[in-house]
């Protein structure tokens, strides 16, 4: 099979997996208890007509299978519906949540994979000795504490010393002259030229980043030891070192470009969990992305958008792994065939 | 599964020292929280009676202070492990009882119905078994059942491939067709032969699962979906407490989270060192049982 086919059938391959999940979610939503009619009416005294009336104009009132094919037809022509809470297009609310999450998820791995493959590396050189011994409990216990607990702490930290970092909030808004162009604030800055906007996007990014990125980069460095640890075990290390090549030169060529192929791979695959760990984050310290916007919509039980975030996050785990497997086949021919 | 037992306790000796000493570590630490857990209910702790003292520092009356109605912290978080290890048990219950039964069924009997079957727990592990809790948490209401079977379905998908991935690996060798042509049903081939090869796998992943399990119901209480007050339970407590951290009150939000630390390293070292351990025996261990 060529290059192109595999990426061609492995893109194939999603669409009916994100159809499934689609339709899982849809009638998991609709057959547990909980109405959306009643959370959006609330406590509020509604005579039966006006519920009736929500009911209808919300198209709840219609049997399920037609409201499950109207539904599915209109996401194929890219119409994620209307968000009953909003009152706005589902994709509108998914556009304006998007950019904070990705500015969050992306400084956060921006921190975790060097800090994570360093400190792997570092662990792996020293395998069995002191500084193995004190990494690898570090991270162990890293990786045992809750991404919201960790994010607690360090606002506690910051209010219990008076630190100058903001602990709350994408930005502060008191600052003004930035072109809104991307949503993603740093973006943001440095194409309005403006440097204190800068300065306030990192400080906010701050506490948030620190929290993310280091669980990530907890679990990054358990895998980058393993896998360096397992390679140096392999005969062409001992190869190198007996052709007289030095241990450093040993560990750079030879070991370390063989171990970061798994380490890139599982990294890839942590998505999932980058994801979980953002909409805890994003509830911890008050930041505007799609983790905040699930639990709102999840809060008023709002269908639309509820399915418009749960394809969102599909999509961008699938994406992740369709990228691993795309450049585990350019590394590797063998999986191709 | 007594071969496995006997396996566990008389080959000790055998194991790596790196694993013996996390599955050391790991049982004492559930060992130690179990035991407070078993102190709460022995000494008779109220988690629920209010005082005057509100949001009162630790100190020798209060060893970890009181929270914002005046109710003493450390009965709260004592109290707050049953709480947190039942409903994390009972995901894991859930999940592996379901997830694995679908697997081994789906594995041994193949075909069109294991293609749906897999795609369909394809379809959901796509998803990050935090966010599948949310919907489910949301839509049907709190409670220790409930959301005990919102967190299991994030977790189905992976006994469901485990399971299913050994089935497949061993339904075609000789001796379960030799046990079939002497008259054995599926039931007794389904799990009296293939689901023991998975047991050990089973057990490593429910032992790490119940860390993650007490992480989600936690994430869960602290986003407000988990069990509701006035129960103890850490992520709600934690959650609650956290309004009061801008005035300096940092006990409310610190010492339940300590607790999960605590409980999370407890189970995820005696699940990752089980797991190292039955990967180093597996070979000795097939012809066991």
């Amino acid at each position: 099979m060529r290059l192109r086919s595999f990426i061609v059938l492995r893109v194939l391959l999603t669409i009916p997996m994100i159809l499934i999940l689609v339709t899982v979610v849809f009638f998991i939503m609709r057959v547990l208890p909980g109405d959306p009619v009643l959370a959006v009416i609330g406590s509020r005294n509604a005579s039966e007509q006006q519920i009736e009336l929500l009911r209808h104009q919300l198209g709840l009132d219609k049997p399920l299978y037609l409201q499950y094919l109207g539904y599915i037809g209109s996401l194929l022509r890219g119409d994620f519906g209307y968000s009953m809470v909003r009152q706005d297009p589902v994709t509108t609310e998914l556009a304006i949540a998007l950019p904070p999450t990705i500015e969050l998820t992306f400084w956060s791995m921006l921190l975790a994979i060097p800090l994570g493959i360093y400190s792997g590396v570092m662990a792996a050189k020293h395998a069995g000795g002191k500084i193995d011994a004190s990494i690898r409990i570090g991270s162990l216990v890293r990786w045992c504490v809750p991404v919201f607990w960790f994010g607690l702490l360090l606002q506690i930290l910051v209010v219990l010393y008076g630190l100058p970092f903001p602990i709350a909030g994408q930005a502060n808004s008191r600052i003004v002259g930035v072109p809104d162009v991307t949503g993603l604030y740093v973006v943001d800055a440095v194409l309005g030229r403006n440097p204190q906007a800068l300065a306030d996007a990192f400080l906010h990014l701050l506490l948030p980043v620190l929290t993310l990125g280091t669980t990530m980069a907890a679990s990054i460095t358990q895998i980058a030891r393993t896998n360096i640890i397992g390679v140096l075990g392999e005969e062409h290390i001992k190869v190198a070192g007996l052709k007289g090549c030095t241990d450093e030169r040993v560990f750079r060529k030879h070991a370390l470009p063989n171990a970061l192929i798994p380490i890139l791979t599982y990294t890839g695959l942590q998505v999932a969990v980058l994801l979980q760990g953002a909409i805890l984050t994003e509830t911890v310290f008050s930041w505007p992305g799609l983790g905040r916007l699930l639990i709102v919509a999840v809060g008023y039980r709002d269908f639309n958008l509820i399915q418009g975030c749960v394809i969102l996050f599909a999509l961008v785990v699938s994406a992740a792994n369709l990228i691993v497997d795309i450049s585990y086949a350019i590394i590797d021919p063998r999986v191709r065939f | 599964m007594s071969a496995l037992l006997k396996l566990l306790l008389t080959k000790s000796g055998m194991w790596p020292k790196s694993s013996r000493t996390m599955v050391i570590a790991g049982a004492v630490i559930v060992a130690i929280v179990l035991s407070l857990d078993a102190y709460a209910h022995i000494v008779g702790l109220n988690p629920f009676t209010t005082s005057h003292q509100v949001l009162s520092p630790p100190s020798f009356a209060h060893v970890m202070g009181t929270d914002q109605i005046g109710r003493e912290l450390f009965s709260r978080v004592s109290f707050g492990t049953t709480f947190s290890l039942l409903v994390a048990f009972v995901s894991v219950a859930i999940s592996v009882s379901i997830g694995s039964a679908i697997g081994a069924l789906s594995g041994f009997f193949g075909g069109k119905t294991d293609r749906v079957t897999s795609l369909a727990f394809d379809a959901l592990y796509a998803l990050p078994p935090l966010i599948i809790a949310i919907l489910i948490a949301a839509m049907i209401g709190p409670g220790i059942i409930n959301t005990g079977l919102a967190i299991a379905i994030g977790y189905m998908p992976q006994y469901f491939r485990v399971v299913r991935g050994i089935i497949l690996s061993i339904k075609e060798r000789p001796f379960i067709e030799s046990t079939r042509s002497i008259g054995a049903g599926y039931g007794r081939l389904i799990f009296h032969h293939m689901i023991p090869y998975a047991i050990p796998s089973i057990i490593a992943l429910i032992t790490l699962n119940m860390g993650s399990g007490i992480v989600d119901v936690a994430g869960l209480g602290f986003l407000g979906l988990g069990l509701p007050p006035p129960t103890p339970e850490w992520g709600t407590d934690l959650g609650r407490g956290r309004d009061f951290i801008t005035s300096g009150a940092w006990w409310p939000s610190t010492f339940p989270g300590l607790m999960i630390v605590i409980s999370v390293l407890g189970f995820t070292l005696l699940g990752q060192g089980l797991d190292e351990i039955f990967r180093s025996t597996s070979t000795k261990q097939k012809e066991k049982f």
